[in-house]
């Protein structure tokens, strides 16, 4: 389990010499929820369990943002719940029949089948190497 | 009247249907269509029903030892109370209300007070219960009237009939009444059992019994309040959506203890731990307290039971978690030693906005407030059992409440997360 805590931190500094020239500039650290997260409120993070979509770089362990206020659609990827289980795929349109597609196989999106929201952020953590961390 | 008289806007009341299994669904959808309960703390009885656990015989409050043994139970799926996942979804509830409600007050967990448009009122309110369901997974039940009051009634009236919505803005008055006359007084928003029998010496026995009594014996035999509430069932808004007439009187935080606990050094701890829980829920609600008391007793069932309360002064009302745990200190030496005492609380009274009453002799101590508010932010970020205040110790203990069926934090904690096959 990695720590999401924080591991360093910038600071901006000033002096009584040199005045920091950003600092009529400077709005802020960036911040990665204003970032990814638009919507909070309708956004939840969700973990990987499986390579249903590793073709697009999504692998079992990351974390998905998914955004239940979007609505499934050609080309997105979404989570869906089927026989009470969350499933994750590409949504395309078979001869116009919707359809869950991964490589775990493909899902007609029936009325049984219900929407549960559109992924829209992987995060993939990388391993660091020997020293970890 | 104009467009913009609030007073004269439709009001709704937005109930989640029994909430906390609704939460469990969303967390585990295959919990969907089961019959399903959530457990009150330690386990005890059950506080929410799916409709498919009510169709089973299971009341309200009906206690889990009873039921797991019952043989029609064998597909009840019962769950430890999560908390954590229903306040983060209650949040949630509230927020998404607020991104389509002209106004909205949060009145509990699962209940929100809504302003609608004078034009097409069930339509706003339809499209608000869509994006609840949508945002959150979770169903609702509204209520939709002229009153708060009345909006509360058309709610209930929705659930019984397990309905989504109940639109009295479109109901004649003689419909109105015929369904006043069919609710109890006691299920009138405000009203509950313990009024019911003085009202009845007055021949009030029904909501519209009480829609039409006069309002000046009323306010003089019980209150303003009572008499607000009975204008609003006539349909005269007395509580616009945003005001509660009632103040915070008293602060309590008892628990039943997971393990009983028989020294008084545990005790201690356990009585420390409550104390800066409760101080922490002063300070959120922007509180101070004059008066603590503190209690701990051992279970009814047992031969000689024991209780033993005490009662300190705050002097200067406080919200310092070390003040507090300082003074619940003052029960320990009632304690007898090697007795297995199960419960334990604390009640603090004579609350005030904090720095209300600036004293003279002891100003108030900035290092102690940005102390407890560091503490605050340290186990809001890195978990309950991250920091505590030196006899209460970093959990778990051996006596935390007891949750042997707790489903994951899913939308609360990295480690626990929702998972998508």
């Amino acid at each position: 389990m990695r720590s999401n805590s924080e591991r360093s931190r910038v600071t901006v500094e000033t002096t009584a010499s040199f005045p920091n020239p950003a600092q009529d500039y400077y709005e802020g650290a960036l911040s990665l929820d204003r970032h990814l997260v638009p919507r909070p409120t309708s956004t939840y993070v969700v973990r990987v369990a499986s390579e249903a979509l590793v073709d697009l770089g999504i692998h079992p362990g990351d974390e998905l943002l998914v955004d239940r206020a979007l609505d499934p659609r050609p080309g997105r990827v979404v989570v869906v719940v089927v026989e009470g289980e969350r499933r994750l795929g590409r949504f395309e349109l078979h001869g116009g029949a919707p359809v869950l597609v991964s490589d775990l196989g493909e899902i007609p999106l029936t009325a049984a089948v219900e929407p549960w929201g559109v992924a829209t952020i992987v995060i993939h953590h990388l391993p660091l190497g020997p020293g970890d961390p | 009247m104009t467009a913009d008289d609030g007073q004269r806007r439709p009001v709704a009341l937005v109930d989640v249907r029994c909430m906390f299994v609704s939460v469990e669904r969303v967390i585990d959808p295959q919990l969907v269509g089961q019959p399903v309960i959530v457990l009150s703390n330690n386990d005890g009885c059950a506080v929410s029903r799916s409709d498919e656990a009510k169709a089973l015989g299971v009341g309200m409050g009906d206690p889990w030892f009873q039921l797991r043994e019952r043989p029609n139970m064998a597909t009840l799926v019962a769950l430890s109370s999560n908390y954590a996942e229903y306040g983060a979804f209650s949040s949630r509830f509230h927020t998404t209300i607020s991104t389509l409600a002209l106004a909205s007050e949060t009145y509990s967990v699962d209940e929100a007070f809504v302003t609608l448009p004078t034009a097409e009122p069930a339509a706003a309110a339809v499209a608000i219960q869509d994006r609840v369901r949508q945002w959150t997974g979770l169903p609702t039940a509204a209520g939709i009237a002229t009153t708060k009051t009345l909006a509360k009634v058309a709610q209930r009236r929705a659930k019984q009939l397990g309905d989504a919505l109940c639109d009295l803005s479109t109901w004649s008055p003689a419909q109105t009444e015929e369904l006043l006359a069919a609710t109890p007084v006691e299920d009138v928003w405000g009203i509950g059992s313990r009024l019911r029998t003085g009202l009845a010496s007055l021949g009030v026995r029904t909501a519209r019994d009480l829609a039409n009594a006069d309002a000046g014996v009323l306010r003089r035999r019980w209150s303003v309040v009572l008499e607000r509430t009975a204008r609003e069932l006539a349909g005269v808004p007395c509580m616009p959506v945003g005001f509660t007439p009632r103040d915070r009187q008293q602060l309590m935080y008892s628990r039943m203890l997971g393990a009983t606990v028989d020294s008084r050094a545990e005790m201690r701890s356990v009585l420390a731990q409550y104390a800066a829980a409760a101080a922490r829920r002063l300070r959120a609600h922007g509180l101070q307290a004059a008066l603590a008391q503190v209690w701990v007793s051992s279970s009814r069932f047992r031969d000689q039971a024991l209780h033993h309360t005490t009662a300190v002064a705050l002097d200067p009302p406080t919200a310092d978690p070390l003040a507090l745990i300082e003074a619940t200190r003052a029960l320990l030496p009632h304690l007898r030693e090697g007795h297995p005492y199960n419960r334990a609380g604390i009640l603090l009274t004579g609350l005030s906005p904090a720095g209300a009453q600036p004293t003279l002799w002891q100003p108030p101590n900035p290092a102690r407030e940005r102390l407890a508010a560091a503490v605050d932010q340290i186990s809001d970020r890195f978990g309950r059992h991250s920091i505590g205040y030196g006899p209460a110790g970093l959990g778990p203990r051996r006596w935390d409440m007891k949750r042997e069926r707790l489903s994951p934090a899913g939308t609360t904690r990295w480690d626990q997360l929702l998972t998508v096959r």
